[in-house]
């Protein structure tokens, strides 16, 4: 039987379309953008995450047009993303001028600035409770000023007290352009810009599951502490005439991880005596996605130290399977018509069992 | 004042005295449009702290206007869709480019001061609230 | 109204028609100020082709101050540049002998040169032969054949080369690719 492209199912597919965006629309129960963006901060926040690309409106659209699928959501924004020009690079964005509005560590209980917990889920009943009202719960209180040592803006990060003790000592500023991904894709080996951008716009449940894999025991395999989450707003500025007088563009949510790992290997130091110090293994996120940010780290770490063949040492396994809109792409990619592949799949085995039959 | 300042008081605490500004002053400085207000990218740059080295996090949605007087250029760029503040915010700084409406716009700069550190106040005391007392907790 | 958005896509097709058909002549407009020493139609291209992503090299200071505050391009060197804007008579050979031309895997890093010429319609009797060309296009112009001798140099190994965009001081503009075989005749 010879090939023979064929085409068709226009109207079919029509159909389909209409059906589908009439299921979107069930009379007396539309919601708007807004209705998202006010009710539904987590959702943004890992979109935003996994498309990297901040826009809290764009997202909360992305995802009405989805119906709340994530991956269809993360590849809206994705393909909105390369419709537009990029018009500017910002300015070294710093994480120690960021606004802090959480923060807490898990190693030093005395941190300068404290430990601030600010709004989370990690203290609440894991109970279902279908009295939810987001909108009644402010009570006044009277205000009492709390007396404070460090300005919400200029918090102390907590690897500075870990070099005060002498147990980790910070590398100079490396000031290399990094590489982009969005712009050239990675080669193996990969440097360490590309792994970084590739974690942080990775999916969050892939990039959970591995960095959970990497210390229950497939590579580093040991508990790592949490030095410090951080989440605030951060200043993001551009200088487009290079003139050092910079322009504020406004603030985007972040949230940053840095992880202790305490290194197997000695470090020398001047002297030639050898000393166990800390690795440190870093997560930082769009929005305030705390568990991709520790588990970001977990990855960074173990793609920076490999151990063994463990498939979460192996640059090329983690980045290559951690994008959203690759993966699901090619999963999802599998139900579209191969009619023609697969024809050439069996005439191959036809054949082979031909010439076993002669 | 720094750039970096008076564009952060305008897009944080004076969207409205900005675009106000622009509506009064406007038919008062001579300008041509470079390019319109127009969605676009920022691609943000940042320094880890393990390695102390720069990656690309990810962009953000800005928008952008160009004006102009001569060889003075005015650029009004801002996070999101948001294109009077972006209007706004390049006539601003082509006025303190040419040195124009300088009183006016201090004038509101010092009022934006005071709202900021009336926000960051208030702001701050209801963030520290949730700061762990550890003394308490040992009583 | 007309913003530079719909203008730029304009002058993109016009240059998109010439690059498929070399030697033809196409005149390119503006409708902003120009404040550079070149003609109308180079700015039209360099707004057109230029953006944040790009770099470019050009000798007066005012012009690369313009084409960067237009454009957001970054200036480069000439070896390092994507594009360069130069008028004829600031040409050098060490010029041509050095702007990039790409390597056999990424032809595309290569340089685009676009020249300011005295007039282009008259002058040098050229010849041009190869794709988006039936048999012949003869042009005339007033570009000193021992440029184009260079730029054959640069060319001989094709994919790799350099493309030459060429405006005259009356805007009209032609282009030469890199695949176009030209003779003087």
């Amino acid at each position: 039987m010879g090939y023979v492209a064929v085409k068709g199912g226009t109207k079919a597919i029509q159909a389909s379309v209409r059906m589908y965006k009439d299921k979107q629309h069930a009379a007396g129960y539309e919601i708007e953008v807004e209705h998202i963006k006010a009710n539904m901060n987590q959702l943004i926040n890992q979109i935003m995450s996994e498309a990297s690309l901040y826009d809290r409106d764009l997202a909360a659209l992305s995802i009405l047009q989805a119906e709340g699928n994530m991956e269809e959501a993360v590849f809206l924004l994705r393909a909105h993303r390369s419709t537009l020009p990029r018009l500017h690079y910002s300015t070294v964005t710093n994480t120690r001028d960021m606004f802090v509005e959480r923060r807490v560590s898990a190693s030093f209980k005395d941190i300068p600035g404290g430990q601030i917990l600010g709004a989370s889920p990690d203290f609440t009943h894991r109970l279902l409770d279908d009295d939810q009202s987001f909108a009644g719960n402010k009570t006044a209180e009277a205000y009492t000023e709390i007396p404070h040592t460090h300005a919400l803006d200029a918090l102390p990060k907590v690897i500075d007290y870990l070099e005060q003790e002498g147990l980790f000592s910070k590398k100079p500023e490396d000031d290399r352009e990094p590489d982009d991904i969005t712009k050239q894709s990675i080669e193996f080996p990969s440097s360490r810009s590309e792994r970084l951008q590739s974690l942080t716009r990775g999916q969050t449940g892939a990039v959970t599951s591995l960095g959970y894999a990497e210390i229950r025991g497939y590579g580093y395999s040991s508990h790592p502490n949490i030095g410090e989450v951080r989440v605030g707003q951060q200043p993001v500025h551009i200088d487009p005439f290079d003139t050092g007088d910079a322009y504020y563009i406004g603030d985007i949510e972040l949230t940053e991880v840095e992880a202790f790992m305490p290194a197997d290997e000695d470090d020398m130091d001047d002297l030639g005596n050898t000393e166990k110090t800390f690795k440190i293994g870093y997560g930082l996120t769009f929005g305030q996605n705390e568990t991709k940010a520790i588990a970001m780290s977990v990855l960074d770490y173990s793609l920076e130290h490999p151990v063994g063949d463990a498939a979460t040492s192996d640059d090329e396994f983690v980045l290559l399977h951690i994008d959203s809109v690759e993966s699901t792409g090619f999963i999802s990619h599998l139900k579209l018509p191969h009619y023609v592949t697969f024809q050439s799949v069996l005439d191959r085995v036809r054949q082979t069992k031909g010439e076993h039959g002669q | 004042m720094e750039r970096k300042r008076w564009t952060s008081l305008f897009i944080k605490y004076g969207e409205q005295e900005a675009i106000e500004f622009f509506n009064t002053y406007q038919s008062q400085v001579d300008f041509d449009i470079i390019s319109e207000p127009a969605e676009g990218l920022t691609m943000i740059k940042v320094r880890e702290h393990a390695e102390n080295s720069l990656f690309y996090i990810g962009e953000m949605l800005v928008t952008e206007t160009k004006i102009r007087q001569g060889q003075t250029v005015g650029l009004g760029v801002v996070k999101g869709s948001n294109a009077k503040l972006s209007e706004a915010l390049s006539f601003i700084d082509l006025c303190f480019k040419l040195e124009v409406l300088l009183e006016a716009l201090e004038d509101i700069l010092a009022k934006l001061e005071l709202k900021e550190s009336v926000f960051i106040k208030s702001r701050t005391n209801e963030i520290l609230k949730t700061k762990v007392d550890f003394d308490m907790m040992a009583e | 109204m007309t913003t530079m958005v719909h203008e730029t896509q304009q002058h993109y097709r016009k240059l998109i028609d010439l690059f498929s058909r070399p030697g033809e002549m196409e005149a390119g407009t503006l409708g902003i100020p120009n404040f550079t020493r070149f003609s109308d139609a180079v700015l039209a291209t360099v707004l057109t082709l230029f953006d944040n992503e790009v770099s470019f090299s050009t000798i007066e200071q005012g012009d690369r101050e313009e084409f960067m505050t237009l454009t957001g391009a970054k200036a480069a060197q000439n070896s390092e540049a994507d594009f360069i804007v130069v008028k004829e008579s600031e040409l050098t050979a060490e010029m041509m002998e050095t702007m990039k031309v790409g390597t056999l895997a990424s032809p595309e890093k290569s340089a685009t040169l676009i020249i300011e010429v005295e007039a282009i319609g008259s002058g040098h009797a050229y010849q041009l032969q190869g794709p988006g060309i039936k048999a012949v296009n003869a042009l005339g112009m007033t570009l000193d054949p021992k440029w184009m001798a260079l730029r054959d140099v640069r060319c001989a190994e094709f994919p790799i080369g350099i493309d030459l965009i060429l405006v005259d001081r009356e805007n009209h503009m032609t282009v030469i690719p890199r695949t176009t075989t030209v003779e003087v005749v």
